[in-house]
């Protein structure tokens, strides 16, 4: 077993027993975050890496990886914070420094396939195409139309343990990597891979990001790709991605990202979330422009106006997130309708005008099965919030790991 | 909607579901006007098209769970026969369908829809319809019977449904003809071929329930006015085999006739009485007036 370590600086190179406490660091270290990139010199004989720690360190099962340490002392826990893992990287990938020390890759558990497949990408594929693909050191993000809010945006977060069991993510970008894909075929690799893994054929799926040449002298183009590992085969999907988006549009994206998560001052539950969805579509005949109404009270109307033709819905005693009031006393004979024109009054309320297909689309994800919803209306954002709750299974508290919503433009009135 | 005293009218349906069955066997353009006319014995909505179609839909105030009428007169008016549906749609959304409150006048005259709740319910659904004032007076058809001995047969709904959606095949018009001897009715087209649907009474007496023709007639009728007559004829017909009645008056105007039941809902079994007929209180009934093609042989009616 022969190691060579290479050193920017003129340290010395740290000895063989150094490497233990290196590799332990990789496997034990809190993932990405401590250890950026580690250079192993290409051909040599990982197990043997692993066996010389008595471990198995999954990173290092890779054929090409470098080891180079670029720092001083080996025994100061600081100087590991800059050393760096990755892949070796390509003659292609020198063309941008980003992307050359851009690397992701994930296992998914059978309950992350399950949560995608069978729940949120079916929603998700209801409210748009074209998706951003947001992959922080903790966070797997779906983000729709955020950085241009001409349509409904979303956002799907999910903990990196809500769906993987390794998961691992560098990027120069504060290990953040962002790309957008055509959702339908993140769908469609998605459901190949679980149906190789329901039929009991499969070890996982390998998530990674990697680029391939789609012909023989064309480019290298970047993929998210799938690989179910079987008995004795391994079906890959490659979903074509775009390039990485730049450090500038991640900021941006961060930064969108960051205000979509306001929350109105006042949400109220959305009674029956299926019940709803179907009574939302029946009213596309009547009209498309909906108003919402909300008060501190919880009560909630949706109504349809032309000038044909009112029809909505009116409910009360709902629950009620962030500021509650009691309704006045006067007001608690009246029907839902009147005490909505005083709650407005009296600025206990708010209301919105939006386009109905806005609101359809977001109550499409009751396909993701959420345990309930609630809706909100922030006049500043000039938005209608709808926001989905997701509880532990068997209980009734909140799965902080899953989280999804949906803002809708409001129309000027 | 406590207090009734303003209103002419108003009424109560357990489920609004058998009337949207009866509205969309009336219905057959998107863009439609019904008029309206309420009386103390119940609502009558009548559409037309250009003069050659009419269709009447009677709602007998038994066919309500309450109706309190108190106008004087008749009151009339026009509302989309289109929107009318769609509104009431609303109440029959699965796991939420429930009675249905139809008042008339609101307070700019609108036709008022709303769900009948309990004290402890937190929702109610709503509608309010625009309505018109009739800008035409409808088509008296005046229907009388050709002969001495009205000239009608009456077929299961679906067959007549069937031959006449078989009948686009070859299109243009379609021609019927009823013989007394034997006993047939036939429904010829003509047109990118030639189809020929025949009913015999004898051999088909599960088809063509009743006969009544003392001389052979056969007068000719736009296909797309026939095919409004049995478009949307609610699928509870066909599953309950109800039967529709044709009849021909003078010049060939042809009368076709449905029941429809306005009891379909999941919460309320229909009003049955013992020997397991339907009681006809519950029943909505409809008359398609359809007048022939202009070219008709003068020899029918002689």
């Amino acid at each position: 077993m022969f190691f060579i370590l290479t050193s920017q600086s003129h340290s010395p190179p740290p000895q063989p027993q150094d490497l233990s406490l290196l590799l332990m660091r990789v496997h034990f270290g809190s993932g990405t975050s401590l250890i950026d990139d580690l250079f192993v010199d290409r051909g040599h004989d990982l197990k043997s890496l692993e066996y010389l720690v008595g471990m198995r360190c999954v990173l290092f099962r890779a054929p090409l990886i470098s080891l180079i340490h670029n720092d001083l002392d080996p025994q100061d826990a600081d100087t590991w914070r800059s050393m760096r893992i990755s892949k070796r990287p390509s003659s292609a990938h020198f063309c941008r420094t980003s992307e050359r020390r851009m690397k992701f890759k994930a296992s998914l558990t059978n309950h992350g396939i399950q949560i995608l497949e069978k729940r949120f990408l079916q929603a998700l594929d209801k409210i748009g195409k074209t998706w951003h693909i947001y992959l922080t050191p903790d966070h797997f993000i779906f983000l729709h139309n955020l950085l241009s809010f001409d349509g409904i945006q979303s956002v799907a977060q999910f903990a990196k343990q809500a769906l993987f069991s390794d998961y691992r993510i560098a990027s120069q970008t504060g290990n953040r990597i962002a790309f957008t894909l055509d959702l339908p075929l993140f769908y469609s690799a998605l459901r190949g891979s679980a149906s190789v893994c329901a039929a009991g054929r499969a070890n996982g799926v390998h998530v990674r990001l990697a680029k391939k040449q789609t012909n023989s002298n064309g480019p290298n183009m970047p993929f998210l790709t799938f690989e179910t590992q079987g008995g004795n085969s391994t079906v890959i999907h490659d979903v074509p991605i775009s390039s990485p988006l730049s450090p500038g549009d991640i900021m941006e994206l961060q930064s969108a990202l960051e205000n979509a998560q306001e929350i109105p001052a006042t949400l109220v539950q959305v009674p029956n979330l299926a019940k709803m969805q179907n009574f939302v579509e029946r009213h596309k005949n009547i009209g498309d422009i909906l108003k919402v109404s909300v008060t501190q009270y919880g009560d909630l109307l949706i109504e349809v106006a032309t000038t044909l033709a009112v029809a909505g819905a009116a409910y009360c005693n709902l629950g009620v997130l962030g500021v509650h009031v009691d309704a006045p006393a006067e007001s608690q004979a009246m029907k839902v309708r009147a005490r909505m024109e005083l709650a407005l009054e009296r600025g206990e309320a708010l209301s919105a005008e939006l386009k109905l297909k806005h609101f359809a689309k977001s109550l499409q994800c009751c396909l993701s099965e959420p345990d309930s919803a609630f809706l909100g209306i922030a006049p500043q954002a000039g938005c209608l919030t709808v926001i989905f709750q997701f509880f532990i299974p068997g209980t009734h508290q909140t799965d902080k790991s899953i989280s999804l919503h949906c803002r809708l433009p409001v129309l000027e009135t | 909607m406590s207090s009734t005293s303003s209103s002419d009218l108003v009424c109560r349906l357990d489920s609004a579901s058998g009337l949207i069955d009866a509205l969309s066997s009336v219905r057959w353009k998107r863009n439609q006007d019904a008029l309206v006319e309420l009386s103390e014995h119940g609502i009558v909505l009548i559409v037309e098209e250009s003069g050659c179609l009419q269709a009447k839909l009677y709602l007998k105030r038994e066919v309500f769970a309450s109706y309190e009428y108190q106008a004087e007169g008749r009151p009339r008016f026009a509302v989309s026969l289109g929107l009318l549906i769609d509104c009431l749609n609303l109440f029959t959304v699965p796991g939420l369908s429930r009675a249905v409150e139809i008042r008339y006048p609101g307070p700019d005259m609108q036709l008022l829809l709303e769900s009948v709740e309990s004290s402890s319910s937190d929702s109610c659904i709503f509608a309010e319809i625009r309505t018109k004032i009739p800008d035409t007076i409808s088509w008296d058809y005046n229907f009388q019977p050709a002969g001495s001995t009205p000239i009608s047969f009456t077929v299961k709904s679906a067959a007549l449904k069937e031959a006449v959606d078989d009948l686009e095949w070859p299109g243009s018009s379609v021609q019927i003809t009823l013989q007394p001897n034997p006993p047939c009715v036939s429904f010829r087209a003509e047109g990118h071929g030639d189809l020929q649907i025949d009913f015999m009474y004898y051999a088909n007496t599960d088809l063509l329930m009743a006969f009544h023709c003392d001389q052979q007639i056969f007068y000719r009728y736009k296909y797309k006015f026939l095919r409004a007559t049995t478009s949307n004829i609610p699928s509870s017909v066909t599953k309950d085999k109800r039967g529709s009645k044709l009849t021909f008056g003078m010049g060939g105007l042809l009368k076709v006739q449905h029941l429809v039941s306005v009891t379909r809902s999941s919460t309320q079994p229909p009003h049955v009485d013992a020997s397991g007929y339907q009681l006809p209180s519950r029943i909505a009934y409809i008359e398609f007036f359809v007048k022939p093609e202009a070219d008709e042989d003068p020899m029918n009616d002689a």
